[in-house]
């Protein structure tokens, strides 16, 4: 496995779509994170009385992740397409396979390199949050520190979510640009178009929830529960999903993309 | 030794019949050259044994080696046109061949054996069709190949380029590799090759060495067990290209010769010929016909 992830850092290390997204994303983490206190949006926002409190530990974990999140989605699907579009327009996917790569080991390779970067993405987003976190807060203790954990491990979840999403569509339709179109078009208008206009009127209940875009941005949800218990009165059900419920239903995705992906990868002629 | 078998191979793309129960064999040092028309289906046969376009049925192995992928990494092989990563300099280009094929190695000598020895930090892009094509070359030497498959490895080459890439391939050939080279060119064949195999719209014709199979005269194969069949086919008058392989004797006589007459020759020396068949003109004008359509 460490050859298969050495093999597509060597492909991508100097690939320029792969190095600008990446700068772009330690370039965007902090300054989005930093944006709100900069605004002064507590006055806009009622439910957003103390602004400052969200950058104490731990609320900064669900502050930043949810911040962060917006990054992710935005860069790390665009990524994913590319992860995989690249090597459909140079052709190098069937080269892989002639010079002596299976099929397999060309999937497993994609599958830990992504897995790679989203660790990449996590580490970073913990450093920065730590490191706006500890600017903020006047005491440390381990007990507050360790709220990260699940924290880290949804960011984690919703990285690679994007990532393997991104890598489905590009897959599929093997056009870059068109593939980035699609992925934002379903993302931002027809899953909700889906969610709020079809779904909500035959089956109005927690069941319109359980879109993929919308599980994956659920890991890391808006941490204002003043704004999330509004939809409960007005609605009756909540439209965020419990994190558990998040997790799971996030995970059943990512196992139908990843077997999509394998079957494709396994069944066409290149 | 048996380098590559292949048993009724097929290939449909929707209604059309691509390759038709395709039998091939290849054996160690043997430079075979797999002759058709365009669209004959060499190009979807080597894509099939190279892992890269799956067979709707039948069986293929290279090197008694059950995985594919495993075989794939003692073959080096250049298809259709060269393709690279367009950012990465030669060297690092060859590397990501070399992660593949899991081996370490210099490429200094084999950069400098196709003339790109002062262009390997040069970017990939920046290459002209004929750098291009002579990486690729060089990239299928990676890891020392026992087997090197080209396809139309002179497609797009100005006569010299062609002279060079030919003169590679005799080479590499007498350096005991071996080789399966897909060509439309039956004059290509026959400077390069030892062993030939014609493919027409998707069957194979015959497959053969190539003085055998490609001459003016009739073919004729003849086996019997136990007898001193060279002698009786020197015995023979007018001759030429005795080839002996798989148990077959391969040779050449004059059209007007048949099969009784051969059969007759041998009854009075006092042996039963096992094998015995004339190929007469229908192979040499399938192969003009062939070699028509382009």
């Amino acid at each position: 496995m460490l050859n298969l992830l050495k093999l597509e850092w060597l492909k991508f290390k100097n690939y320029r779509s792969f190095r600008v997204l990446l700068l772009l994303y330690f370039t965007l983490l902090p300054l989005i994170i930093l944006l709100p206190l900069s605004l002064n949006i507590s006055s806009t926002f009622s439910e957003l009385s103390n602004v400052t409190s969200f950058y104490q530990i731990p609320n900064i974990f669900a502050a930043a992740g949810y911040l962060g999140s917006w990054i992710v989605f935005l860069l790390m699907g665009v990524l994913g397409i590319q992860l995989i579009t690249m090597e459909y327009e140079f052709k190098t996917l069937r080269q892989n396979i002639i010079s002596g790569l299976s099929r397999s080991q060309f999937f497993f390779g994609k599958l830990s390199f992504i897995a790679a970067i989203a660790l990449v993405l996590t580490l970073y987003y913990l450093f920065v949050a730590l490191a706006i976190g500890f600017y903020h807060t006047e005491a440390i203790y381990l007990s507050r520190l360790t709220k990260a954990i699940p924290f880290l491990f949804n960011y984690f979840l919703q990285s690679i979510a994007y990532l393997i999403t991104g890598f489905l569509v590009g897959l599929f339709i093997k056009r870059p640009g068109l593939s980035v179109l699609l992925y934002f078009a379903y993302a931002m208008f027809i899953e909700n178009i889906f969610r709020y206009i079809i779904h909500k009127k035959i089956l109005a209940n927690e069941s319109m929830n359980y879109y993929p875009f919308n599980a994956f941005e659920d890991l890391v949800p808006i941490p204002v529960p003043k704004i999330l218990e509004k939809t409960v009165e007005t609605e009756g059900y909540d439209f965020i999903m419990q994190n558990s419920t998040a997790v799971i239903v996030s995970l059943l995705y990512l196992a139908l993309f990843l077997f999509m992906i394998y079957r494709k990868i396994k069944t066409s002629d290149l | 030794m048996k380098v590559l078998e292949v048993q009724s191979l097929n290939k449909y793309y929707g209604s059309l019949h691509a390759i038709q129960d395709l039998n091939l064999h290849l054996e160690s040092g043997q430079v075979l050259g797999l002759l058709g028309p365009n669209g004959s289906g060499k190009t979807t046969t080597l894509g099939m044994l190279l892992g890269i376009t799956l067979p709707n049925s039948g069986f293929y192995q290279w090197f008694d080696e059950p995985e594919h992928h495993l075989a794939r990494l003692r073959i080096g092989a250049l298809l259709e046109t060269p393709n690279f990563y367009p950012y990465l300099n030669a060297d690092e280009n060859l590397a990501i061949i070399a992660q593949i094929k899991g081996v370490q190695e210099n490429f200094s000598p084999l950069l400098d054996l196709v003339g790109l020895g002062n262009r390997r930090s040069s970017k990939f892009s920046t290459f002209s069709l004929g750098m291009k094509q002579r990486l690729a070359i060089a990239s299928a030497m990676v890891g020392d190949p026992e087997v090197l498959i080209f396809d139309e490895p002179t497609n797009g080459l100005d006569p010299q380029g062609i002279a060079e890439v030919r003169n590679s391939i005799i080479q590499i050939a007498k350096s005991g590799k071996t080789i399966l080279m897909a060509s439309h060119m039956l004059d290509e064949v026959e400077k390069v090759c030892s062993h030939v195999a014609i493919l027409k719209q998707g069957q194979l014709l015959a497959q053969g060495p190539v003085g055998a199979l490609l001459g003016n005269q009739v073919l004729v194969e003849i086996s019997a067990s136990g007898v001193e069949m060279e002698s009786f086919i020197q015995s023979l008058p007018e001759v030429s290209n005795v080839e002996f392989e798989n148990g077959i004797y391969y040779f050449q006589m004059p059209e007007n010769w048949t099969g009784a007459e051969i059969n007759r020759l041998a009854m009075d020396k006092g042996f039963t010929l096992s094998h015995l068949q004339l190929k007469k003109r229908s192979l040499e004008s399938e192969f003009l016909a062939i070699t028509k359509d382009n």
